[in-house]
């Protein structure tokens, strides 16, 4: 036994010799970096906001899934330099991507998990780094169904109309299912990162177009809850108010 | 890291080598569930053959409460042996006396489902295991961790390594459960003698009820089909309460609404009470709810249920019919039951 345990440490004294030395070369990184506001306001935690309807409501757990972000050159070809993430929105929500040099032209993202991964998969596989294992999903998994929640907002506002009165009544926005799936792209200044260069976009999020834009308004009296099923026409809404919410940051 | 795991082995064989453990005896060659030759083929999953170091692991973990959050809840906690794996309640109590969605199923011959959960969302065993675990309203366990207690059983830790080759994860846990599960076999019934064995008679009340099971005019067995009493199917069967979306749940259609996957009545006295609600008591009562049609849905209801018009001796004949599918072996078996030598911590 004794014998054994000598061999095997001296197998990994042998291990650590022949390790290459690290790179010390400085990698092209490309850097997307969320700006996340409420209306004219910083987004923050547990903090007060004002819905159009005159409710006052505070965000608890906004978190979403960032799919194949995607790099376009001035011939317009596409380059994924990432898969998967998922971003805490409240978190200083950045990716820092190291991918070669290129020209770029314009940026995109998904919103949510790609078709195929969402709906075939099993977070029990994906190593826990992973943002789609189970430890690394972090509750964005629906453990009923097959299938992984895009985007979860939720929160508390206060119906009475009052000032002052506690906030109670809860927002839940759970949105999740193959057709919720969003892609956004921005135009960019055309720029060529070279070798070793990092490259930084700032990407606006704010948090009020969740509830209203032009177009829509969640009405929270009434539009307060969706686990997508059970109400997807809410979700739908939800997932569309959501991708309306990025803007480009010149 | 090969190395270190080797290391890792050695050691922990090291200091389990001088215990009398269910670990150092079990074996991880490959060997088969008890199938009945009357049930239908099955293709299991490659990554998680059976064999006695799994079934030992899922063993240990069905019973075990550390997956649970505050430390109270196994799977054995809904599932009672004695129960057919059911629980008498009619929604399960879970983390901090939560009442679940839904009445506990049985788990006796999972192995044969295509899918799982009432609305059939989850397409494989080792997934259905998350369900349970993870709702905060079951075990509540944590997605980012297990608890350390569990984590650090060398116990545990040895059975994952021999079992999955790879330390105690959710992906171990699961697979481990749904081999355990799957040899939750019952077959042994006097139904099963009558019918399939041909070695015990028929008892003439309960041929009578077999007989009218299988009749155009009751066609109970168009669902409950032999020899699974399931066809895995999904049905609005016109309960009382029907604000349980089911089926519809999954596909968002309106035509699903209210539509639960057909339940095994295989051990089917033991598991009070029925349906995915648990809203009705006694057998009897689900023989008077059949035979008086459920209530008119307008979107779905199944057509086959409708007034039966059955007498007094045709319902007593339907339900010693139902009591002959209890397989009283099955529900003894000590290869379900915790370990003994667990007894305590249990």
């Amino acid at each position: 036994m004794l014998s054994l345990l000598f061999l095997l440490f001296a197998q990994c004294n042998k291990c650590k010799e022949t390790v290459d030395p690290p790179e010390t070369e400085t990698p092209t990184q490309f850097v997307l970096k969320w700006n996340v506001v409420f209306g004219n306001n910083d987004l923050i935690q547990g903090q007060t906001y004002n819905h159009i309807d005159g409710y006052r409501l505070l965000l608890e757990d906004f978190r979403g899934y960032i799919a194949n972000v995607t790099l376009y050159d001035e011939k317009d070809s596409a380059y994924v330099i990432q898969d998967i993430a998922l971003l805490n929105w409240f978190n200083d929500p950045q990716l820092t991507i190291s991918s070669v040099p290129r020209t770029v032209t314009r940026i995109g993202f998904g919103l949510g998990v790609p078709k195929g991964i969402n709906t075939n998969t099993d977070p029990t596989t994906y190593p826990n780094s992973s943002p789609l294992s189970v430890g690394g999903a972090a509750g964005m998994f629906w453990t009923w169904n097959t299938g992984y929640i895009f985007y979860q907002l939720n929160g508390k506002a206060d119906l009475t109309g009052s000032t002052t009165a506690p906030l109670t009544d809860p927002i839940a926005y759970h949105c999740g299912d193959d057709t919720l799936y969003r892609e956004i792209i921005f135009d960019v200044p055309d720029v060529v990162v070279a070798k070793g260069q990092t490259q930084t976009w700032q990407i606006k999020l704010d948090a009020q177009k969740c509830f209203w834009n032009d177009q829509d308004t969640l009405h929270l009296a009434t539009d307060y809850l969706t686990h997508t099923t059970g109400n997807l026409p809410l979700a739908i809404r939800a997932m569309d108010l959501y991708g309306s919410a990025f803007e480009w940051v010149p | 890291m090969g190395a270190l795991r080797l290391l890792w082995v050695v050691l922990l064989m090291g200091i389990f080598a001088c215990q009398e453990s269910p670990t150092s005896t079990c074996h991880v060659e490959n060997i088969r569930y008890r199938f009945p030759a009357h049930f239908p083929k099955v293709q299991l999953p490659k990554d998680n053959l059976p064999n006695e170091c799994r079934i030992l692991l899922g063993r240990k973990l069905f019973y075990d409460t550390r997956l649970s959050q505050d430390q109270t809840l196994s799977c054995g906690s809904c599932h009672n042996l004695n129960m057919a794996f059911t629980d008498g309640q009619k929604t399960s109590q879970g983390f901090h006396q939560r009442n679940t969605q839904r009445n506990a199923p049985t788990l006796f011959n999972l192995a044969f489902a295509p899918h799982y959960l009432s609305e059939g969302g989850v397409k494989t065993l080792e997934l259905q295991a998350l369900a349970p675990l993870l709702d905060s309203s079951e075990m509540h366990g944590n997605p980012k961790g297990i608890h350390p207690s569990l984590l650090n059983d060398p116990e545990i830790q040895m059975l994952s390594q021999a079992a999955y080759g790879r330390p105690l994860d959710y992906y171990v846990i699961t697979r481990a459960l749904a081999c355990f599960e799957r040899s939750f076999i019952s077959a042994d019934s006097p139904f099963d003698h009558a019918h399939y064995y041909k070695d015990q008679p028929w008892d003439s009340a309960t041929f009578r009820g077999w007989q009218l099971f299988n009749s155009q005019r009751l066609q109970c067995s168009s669902c409950h089909v032999p020899p699974l009493f399931t066809d895995h199917q999904f049905h609005n069967i016109g309960l009382k309460d029907n604000t349980d979306l089911g089926k519809e749940r999954e596909t968002y259609l309106e035509k699903d609404r209210g539509k639960f996957k057909t339940p095994t009545l295989r051990n089917i006295e033991l598991t009070p009470p029925y349906m995915h609600d648990g809203s009705i008591s006694t057998l009897e009562d689900v023989i008077q709810f059949y035979d008086e049609g459920g209530i008119d849905h307008p979107i779905n209801k199944d057509p086959r249920i409708r007034p039966l018009h059955l007498t007094q001796q045709e319902k007593n004949d339907l339900l010693q019919f139902l009591e002959s599918l209890t397989d009283w072996n099955a529900v003894q078996y000590e290869r379900f039951l915790p370990l003994k030598n667990n007894d305590e911590k249990e």
